[in-house]
């Protein structure tokens, strides 16, 4: 297990920004989703031990993040929400700077930067970077020294759509070619499910439900049929379902030994299409289950 | 630890940060100094360049570490900005928090950055006021730097930077906006500064009596300064 948390609170006064959140993560790419002033930040704060909880106790490699917090740094990479990178230094001066405090083989920089696409701005200062270069040195930085687990908090939250993309699709070239475990924090769920294993779903201090997302959807979503056929009436009054304009939009378990059925009895099929919920539909349905 | 302050010192670097220090640092302890003695001495009827370069002449450690203790303002004002720099820019713009997510020690991160601060401070207030004195005043360019009116001024600096960077360190850490805690520090240093200087034992007082003490000890004590 690669992180653990356990009953995890956080006051700040009156405001309860943690309720008591529980949670586990494997190995693979998690997405810890939930609107804005869930509780993403916050818990990721404690992680990183650079808040204390209120109450509660969060593990990662099985060291206590509070304890042990500077032996678990040197195995961890960490991209924060809104990081604005020192802007008179170049990129270079500040992977060096970020390699010499965690130790590593300074050759590392220029892998790191041709990985993430930079190493033609490598030797620009910061400052002049656009939103996406900079978001690609904060991955860069993240991944230097190859960690075994990377956080990355809201890290596509200032970027265009095809730059989410990329980004994203940089983190999934990762995990895949290097085995490294990434903790995604986003609200914006559209794209996350192309790169996520596993989600973590969490709104007002309290984690809703946790764990792959294809276990997920089967238990909070239902996968509807788009069917186009020579007699939708027929289909219709024998497996139910809804007819909206040519189509038919049919939910069942039986789906297909039914519709197998109706073929053999000489309905002709035009089209049939399975639309799956995505993760924003996913996100929904856990928020409405938890009410 | 060294690869911060390494880091630190560069930053700051970067920022026209020294120029600024130097030039204010020539203005207070020469310039203002120098003419505020002039002037009060009673020889404003006589300004002519032969009668100011006399003055400038009279330029003497005991001068330069009396003006020193008068002009406190303009330190509380570098002090203000520096701190504000390294430590209010940085929280501001988070990056303290991904300096933090490195494998550093809190403890050892801002003890390094407020060591930094002050010491540039302290060794360029230090370097402008020797060098100026030296300058203006080629008689006491030869002076032994064992001298007890460089002592005195190194220590007085050293005590004014001190107050003034903890004060400053602590308003740039809890206020986390880089406007309030410029304008704030500078101007509660200042406020307190001003308020303080009649009280026994508050910094500027104590700083004024330490000077007068040491000061006419070493002129009654004949020390080999002129």
């Amino acid at each position: 297990m690669l992180l653990e948390v356990r009953e995890l609170m956080k006051f700040y006064g009156e405001t309860e920004a943690l309720r008591g959140i529980d949670f586990t993560m494997e190995e693979g790419i998690y997405g810890l989703i939930g609107p804005n002033g869930a509780g993403k930040s916050t818990t990721i704060k404690i992680l990183l031990d650079l808040i204390k909880p209120s109450y509660g106790e969060a593990y990662i490699f099985g060291m206590n993040c509070q304890e042990k917090s500077y032996e678990i740094k040197k195995r961890i990479g960490v991209l924060h929400e809104n990081s604005r990178f020192p802007g008179r230094v170049t990129g270079r001066e500040f992977l060096e700077y970020v390699g010499k405090l965690k130790n590593i083989d300074l050759r590392d920089i220029e892998r790191k930067a041709e990985d993430v696409g930079i190493e033609k701005a490598l030797d620009r200062k910061i400052g002049e970077y656009s939103a996406g270069m900079s978001q690609r040195l904060g991955l860069a930085q993240a991944l230097l020294g190859d960690p075994e687990l990377v956080i990355l908090d809201e890290p596509t939250s200032n970027l265009d759509p095809l730059g989410r993309i990329e980004f994203l699709e940089i983190i999934k070239k990762f995990h895949r070619e290097n085995g490294t475990n990434f903790l995604v924090c986003t609200h914006i769920l559209s794209e996350l499910e192309r790169v996520c294993d596993s989600v973590i779903v969490i709104n007002d201090g309290v984690v809703l439900d946790y764990g792959k997302i294809d276990k997920m959807m089967e238990k909070y979503c239902k996968v509807y049929y788009r069917i186009k056929s020579s007699d939708n009436e027929k289909i219709v009054e024998r497996m139910g379902g809804e007819i909206k304009g040519d189509y038919i939009y049919i939910y069942r378990k039986d789906f297909h030994e039914r519709l197998m059925e109706i073929i053999r009895e000489g309905v002709i099929l035009y089209g049939l299409e399975e639309i799956r919920p995505d993760l924003e539909y996913l996100f929904k349905r856990v928020m409405e289950e938890s009410k | 630890m060294r690869e911060i302050m390494k880091w630190e010192l560069k930053n700051l670097l970067k920022f026209p940060i020294l120029e600024i220090i130097i030039v204010f640092a020539v203005f207070q302890i020469g310039f203002v100094g120098n003419i505020f003695n002039f002037l009060v001495a009673g020889h404003g009827d006589i300004l002519t360049v032969n009668a100011f370069h006399g003055e400038i002449g009279r330029v003497t450690y005991e001068m330069l570490t009396n003006n020193f203790i008068q002009s406190r303002i303009i330190i509380y004002l570098i002090a203000s900005l520096l701190f504000t720099i390294s430590f209010t820019y940085e929280l501001d713009t988070n990056l303290t928090k991904i300096y933090l997510s490195y494998p550093v020690k809190r403890r050892d991160y801002f003890i390094v950055k407020f060591m930094t601060c002050f010491v540039i401070l302290f060794v360029i207030f230090l370097c402008a006021g020797i060098g100026f004195a030296g300058f203006v005043d080629p008689v006491y360019f030869s002076v032994n730097i064992t001298s007890s009116y460089i002592w005195v001024y190194a220590l007085l600096l050293f005590l004014l930077i001190f107050f003034a960077s903890t004060f400053s360190v602590t308003i740039a850490i809890f206020s986390k906006n880089t406007a309030i805690s410029f304008i704030g520090s500078f101007f509660t240093l200042y406020i307190f500064d001003s308020a303080a200087a009649n009280i026994p034992l508050s910094p500027p007082s104590f700083l004024r009596n330490l000077a007068d003490h040491f000061l006419q000890d070493i002129a009654y004590g004949g020390a080999a300064v002129r």
